[in-house]
């Protein structure tokens, strides 16, 4: 983990990637993107994530061309882009509401673009059959959009998006309209889709983390119109740079621990309501106040008299079943953790005392910023 | 609930004779008028075939039908371009224009012609100002006593009641079809062309079948106007029974315009029933 200077100026994208350059937007006095900068390498598959109003849509939109910049440039391969208008952009889009033609049948809408490009028909003709196919859409194309459900509709507006053959391809919250069943399935064709395609560039906008964690190869988290951390997808899951991203990406336990000397350089070690905790390495000074990010499946209810380390004793105050797996809020020395057990596990009672432990490999120690990641260089991994 | 039924006929009887002897009766009047025998033996079909052949009644019914499909044209064109900037190109102030509009609609249409008669007329403003300004002897526009006056009327006095169905229209277009559209590499116009335009046909229909309805029935601005040789249908009715008395003749052309508007209108009626009047904010 290293920081990374926000105002650092970022060369164009090679191929067809996306640059961000230290871009601001603001609408009259509200900064809604502030000085973000982001590099999407070609044929990389980078989700922007991040609570409402973090600015994420809006990164998006710049773009796609929708939202002019006050400050900074936005690259596609090599190219400015920052003043060009969005049709000369050479990007696909697809919103969450599919926003297809009503008035056009499915292999229409899957045309328009290359219509109004002027493409010639015999490449119009190949280019719907191979993107309708691509989406398992090609039984439809002499439907109307209404003629359609959900996820049928977004299955087109991809193969719409797809048909230009973009430089990059902008999902904005793509399935956010769908149910949750149809999401699920939907995540798992767009993830086929990405495999089908390894050379297409996708920026992908979302508040799902587990459709960001499913489907990008690295993901950049948004606070408030900052990027407050950007890595790749399992690094930034199991080793999160600050308390924003440990809490927005997997809502994480965390800890108020303190800092201590640890034995080893590939070791870390923090003190806990007395105990001695094992963690993974970490650049905090010992005595400096942090904390200690555990994932709920990163627990395991043991013995008391349990005698491996990292072992954390508390009381359960309540239990959740949830089908896959269940959860216990455990009181543990004032602080409350979350611990995912599997299904089948007879759990202890509420009120009973309970003893559970972690592996060091799988506790992260980040600073005790009670701002998150706000004021601080962006964190990247 | 069934005696009430069985009563119904009772208590709508009232309504149905008032409503026949204000409205059905005189149109029956007119009707038997236009089938009255005329003089020297000539049955009323006779008559009635007489008058559709004579030159005055088609060169009216020509004008009628030139004015009016103009005027629904040059309506349409400048509608669908005001709602489009309107609604796509957003305007310091454009929700008081809007307003003004709706307003618009409510005034008589004479009353907008006699403000052009101040404006454009020979003893105009535009006219006196031209005169001061060059130095001429005559007013050097003379276009306001003209076919084109006429239209430049009607234009500007029906133009809302298209504007008004194409703004309920885009009201609810989804901004995101043109966001795409754009994405995709479609310029302006071939997005108002191929996505705002169809989507907002049931209201071009609407409005423009409105106008053609409005159109071949004005009479206030064309008798303001008093442009030299320009009758219409109205107009000849008008001259015919109240400057000569010949009301066989009157109710005769009359009956030709009554059957052109039922016409129009079962057509305005359809194009707002099938079309989705509801998405045009209009039923």
């Amino acid at each position: 983990m290293h920081a990374q200077g926000a105002a650092a100026p970022l060369p164009p994208a090679g191929g067809r990637g996306i640059v961000f350059d230290a871009v601001s937007v603001a609408y009259q006095h509200s900064v809604v993107l502030d000085d973000f900068s982001l590099r999407v390498e070609a044929g990389e598959f980078m989700a922007l994530i991040g609570p409402s109003g973090s600015g994420k849509s809006t990164a998006l939109r710049c773009v796609a061309g929708f939202t002019q910049p006050r400050a900074g440039r936005i690259f596609i391969g090599n190219s400015d882009v920052t003043k060009v208008p969005p049709y000369q952009r050479g990007i696909g889009m697809v919103v969450q509401n599919y926003a297809l033609f009503p008035h056009m049948k499915v292999e229409d809408n899957v045309a328009f673009g290359l219509q109004a490009q002027g493409a010639p028909k015999e490449r119009i003709a190949r280019r719907v059959h191979e993107c309708l196919r691509l989406v398992g859409m090609s039984a439809y194309q002499g439907r109307y959009p209404r003629q359609l459900s959900g996820g049928q509709q977004q299955r087109v507006a991809i193969a719409r998006a797809l048909a230009i053959e973009p430089r990059v391809l902008l999902l904005d919250e793509p399935l956010s309209a769908l149910d949750a069943q149809i999401r699920r399935a939907m995540v798992e064709e767009l993830s086929s889709l990405h495999q089908a395609l390894p050379e297409l560039t996708v920026l992908y906008v979302t508040h799902d983390q587990t459709e960001a964690l499913t489907l990008a190869d690295r993901i950049a988290i948004l606070r408030g119109g900052k990027l407050s951390a950007v890595g790749p997808s399992h690094a930034l899951y199991q080793q999160p740079p600050n308390r924003f991203s440990a809490e927005f990406l997997g809502n994480a336990n965390l800890l108020p621990v303190v800092c201590e000397p640890a034995s080893d350089a590939n070791a870390g070690a923090v003190q806990f309501a007395g105990t001695r905790l094992s963690t993974q390495a970490h650049a905090l000074a010992p005595g400096s106040a942090a904390l200690l990010c555990v994932r709920p499946h990163a627990l395991e209810v043991v013995d008391a008299g349990c005698a491996m380390a990292n072992v954390l004793h508390g009381t359960v105050q309540s239990e959740y079943w949830h089908g896959e797996q269940q959860t216990l809020r455990v009181e543990c020395a004032g602080a409350v953790l979350r611990v995912s057990a599997p299904p089948h596990l007879t759990l202890p009672p509420v009120g009973a005392r309970i003893s559970v432990r972690f592996d060091a490999a799988l506790a992260t120690v980040v600073p005790d910023d009670a701002s998150g990641s706000q004021g601080r260089a962006d964190a990247a991994l | 609930m069934t005696p009430r039924l069985h009563a119904a006929p009772l208590w709508v009887l009232p309504p149905l004779l008032l409503l026949g002897l204000v409205f059905f009766y005189p149109l029956s009047l007119i009707l038997a008028q236009a089938f009255a025998p005329g003089t020297g033996g000539v049955t009323g079909w006779e008559h009635f075939a007489h008058i559709l052949g004579t030159p005055l009644f088609q060169h009216a019914l020509l004008h009628t039908v030139q004015i009016a499909l103009s005027a629904t044209c040059a309506c349409l064109l400048l509608g669908t371009v005001l709602a489009l900037l309107m609604s796509f190109v957003p305007f310091p102030g454009v929700g008081l224009f809007s307003r003004l509009i709706e307003t618009y609609i409510a005034l008589p249409t004479f009353l907008l012609t006699l403000a052009f008669t101040f404006l454009y007329g020979s003893a105009g403003m535009l006219n006196g100002a031209l005169v001061a300004a060059l130095r001429l002897d005559a007013p050097p526009l003379d276009f306001l006593y003209s076919m084109g006056g006429v239209l430049l009327a009607e234009v500007t006095a029906f133009t809302p009641f298209v504007l008004r169905p194409l703004l309920a229209s885009f009201s609810q277009f989804e901004r995101a079809q043109i966001e795409v559209a754009s994405s995709l590499g479609a310029r302006p116009w071939h997005i108002v062309r191929r996505v705002i335009l169809p989507a907002a046909l049931p209201a071009l229909l609407a409005g423009g079948s409105l106008c053609l309805l409005l159109t071949v029935n004005e009479f206030g601005i064309v008798l303001f106007i008093g442009a030299k040789g320009v009758v219409t249908l109205p107009m000849l009715v008008y001259e015919l029974a109240i400057q000569e008395g010949d009301y066989v003749s009157a109710c005769s052309i009359a009956l030709v315009n009554i059957v052109i508007s039922m016409a129009l209108y079962l057509f305005y009626k359809a194009v707002l029933g099938r079309l989705g009047g509801a998405l045009a904010g209009l039923v």
